[in-house]
């Protein structure tokens, strides 16, 4: 797939949707609860990730409005995620959709992780091309 | 100290990025649209300046471990930032001055029939590409409002679209009926089109590659993106063609040139010629391909039988496109031959739903074609003898009629295509064969369609854009 301003947007909506994920983490670190839209977003996240490493489906994620499920999306998040793999960050993840209060320092380190690699790859995109 | 620097240094790229936004005075004069994204940006931007200045503070208080987290948000700032500035000097280059300003009112008084967004405003951007179709503004909203999530202000309004026509296109009329294309961008985000098409697409992908057993997931994945985008763009193409009509497919076929793949009788298809316009590409669907989709819209819409009568190549063009055989399309791309055909069939079971979509999105608005019937023949004769259509008489005795926007577009468009020669030849000196005569009287035509529209627009106290 080339590189396009299209695929630039896709890494800089990843970044951004890590940001907030992280915010409502960090609230919740503080005590607060985890809102609707946090756990929505999650669930795309987990569901693209899941999808993308059944077997049995061959196309991955379908392309969707979720900032988890574009291509570029898809195989920056799988990036992180082994490089996070002895740490078992879906199960920790999907974790947080549950009742009980969870420790949320490793699910953070995995956003922010992830934020940077989505702007090094739209930075990169910048600096490579006349977009 | 060093996060201090770093924070000077992005209050200085945002500072001037937002000096472009300090507007002065009446000139130039902007769409309202326009203004507001200007206004906003130039908010956007004092914020962030003010969460910049307390933002060494703010790091200075958090732990070794917080502190690279707090501190990429300097780098998605100005990210973000690169993001907004790309548009903003497009959209002040955009001055009413530079844009066909009653055109731009119409169609987007047209798009807001649309029961979904009466509210919509477009801003217009410049843009340096002179193809309409590649321009996607509509991601400056997400960036936008992930500044201000992190610096404080209101989000962008969710009601302010953005559409980028070429700088140089100003003063044109039939071209600019291209931006259509781009409102099917913005309503395409706005109803979550991608989320709605997507069990749609996964069917129409396991029903096409059902007993493939040699398909990488990385290359399946890359294929369900591919057809996905392509859909994104039949879907824009489509939604375009039900909003402004054949003009539409006109314009598009002049600015992509596709009379080129006509041989020298214009009633045929030069073969290595139109090879080349059934080729699909990695972001666009094949030309051809295209052009068959909008033939079976303007069919459903009532057009077709309207114009496919029409002595004119760009109708011969569209007929042949709806006559060409599906086994001639290609996907030449690198690694995706060998799967063609079931690319192929999968996109063509995904047209269903991408045209019940279209239907969704759009709803019940009038397709313009029974007023273009009942006044085409007349504002012929009022073109043909230099009047701007504004007020037409179509019968002895009958009270002037005022055609809309979208019938003046229709009609005048139609009829720079099969009626200009007569036109010309009935003025002193002027040469129908002559290609500068012709270049003159088509640039008149569009100039008493655009004062048509903009009267109409008056008589209708019409706001627009």
């Amino acid at each position: 797939m080339h590189p396009t301003s299209e695929s630039q947007s896709r890494y800089l909506s990843l970044a951004i949707a890590c940001r907030q994920l992280i915010s409502s983490l960090r609230c919740y670190q503080e005590g607060g609860p985890l809102d609707r839209k946090f756990k929505e977003s999650l669930e795309s996240l987990l569901g693209a990730l899941r999808e993308s490493r059944d077997e049995n489906n061959l196309f991955g994620p379908m392309p969707t409005d979720s900032p988890f499920t574009r291509y570029e999306q898809v195989m920056t998040l799988k990036e992180v995620v082994d490089d996070f793999k002895d740490k078992q960050i879906p199960e920790k993840l999907s974790e947080l959709l549950g009742a009980p209060r969870r420790d949320v320092k490793e699910p953070i380190e995995f956003f922010y992780t992830l934020e940077n690699r989505a702007l090094h790859h739209y930075n990169s995109g910048l600096l490579s091309r006349d977009s | 100290m060093d996060v201090r620097h770093d924070a000077a240094s992005l209050y200085r790229f945002v500072d001037s990025v937002c000096s472009g936004c300090e507007l002065t005075g009446n000139y130039p004069a902007y769409l309202e649209a326009n203004k507001k994204f200007i206004d906003y940006v130039l908010e956007l931007g004092i914020a962030t300046k003010a969460y910049l200045r307390s933002f060494p503070d703010k790091i200075e208080r958090t732990t070794a471990i917080d502190y690279n987290l707090t501190r990429q948000e300097l780098w998605l700032l100005r990210s973000s930032w690169e993001a907004l500035h790309r548009r903003l000097k497009p959209a002040t280059a955009a001055d009413t001055l530079h844009l066909p300003f009653p055109l731009i009112r119409a169609l987007v008084n047209r798009f807001r029939e649309i029961d979904h967004f009466k509210a919509t405003q477009f801003v217009v951007i410049h843009t340096e590409l002179l193809n309409y179709l590649q321009v996607n503004a509509g991601h400056v909203r997400g960036t936008a409002d992930n500044i201000a999530s992190i610096v404080g202000p209101r989000k962008f309004d969710r009601n302010l679209g953005m559409i980028g026509i070429p700088y140089s296109q100003s003063e044109s009329l039939f071209l600019n009926c291209l931006i259509s294309h781009e409102f099917g961008h913005y309503a395409f985000s706005e109803r979550e089109v991608a989320t709605a098409l997507a069990p749609d697409l996964r069917s129409a992908l396991n029903a096409s590659f059902a007993g493939v057993t040699s398909l990488t997931p990385n290359l399946g994945a890359l294929i369900s993106n591919l057809v996905a985008e392509w859909a994104e763009e039949l879907f824009c193409d489509l939604f375009a063609v039900r909003i402004v009509g054949p003009a539409f497919c006109y314009a598009w076929i002049e600015i992509q040139d596709l009379p080129n793949a006509l041989d020298h009788s214009g009633r045929s298809f030069h073969p290595p010629a139109v090879a080349e316009d059934a080729k699909f590409t990695s972001t666009h669907p094949a030309n051809l391909y295209r052009l068959q989709q909008h033939v079976a819209s303007l069919e459903e819409l009532g057009w077709w039988d309207e114009i496919a009568g029409y002595s004119t190549h760009y109708v011969r063009l569209l007929a042949l496109a709806k006559a060409f055989p599906r086994s001639g399309f290609k996907v030449p791309i690198v690694g995706f031959q060998r799967y063609e055909s079931n690319i192929l069939d999968a996109l063509s079971k995904l047209m269903l739903a991408i045209r019940r979509a279209v239907n969704n999105s759009v709803g019940h608005i009038e397709s313009g074609v029974e007023e273009y019937h009942a006044l085409r023949g007349t504002l012929d004769k009022y073109l043909v003898r230099g009047i701007v259509p504004s007020s037409v008489i179509v019968a002895k005795g009958q009270v002037p009629r005022h055609p809309s926007p979208l019938t003046v577009l229709n009609a005048a468009y139609s009829f720079y295509l099969t009626e200009l020669h007569h036109l010309i030849e009935g003025i002193e000196d002027q040469r129908p064969l002559w290609v500068t005569h012709r270049e003159k009287w088509a640039r008149k035509v569009e100039t008493w369609a655009m004062k048509a529209i903009d009267d109409y627009l008056l008589v209708n106290n019409s706001k627009g854009a």
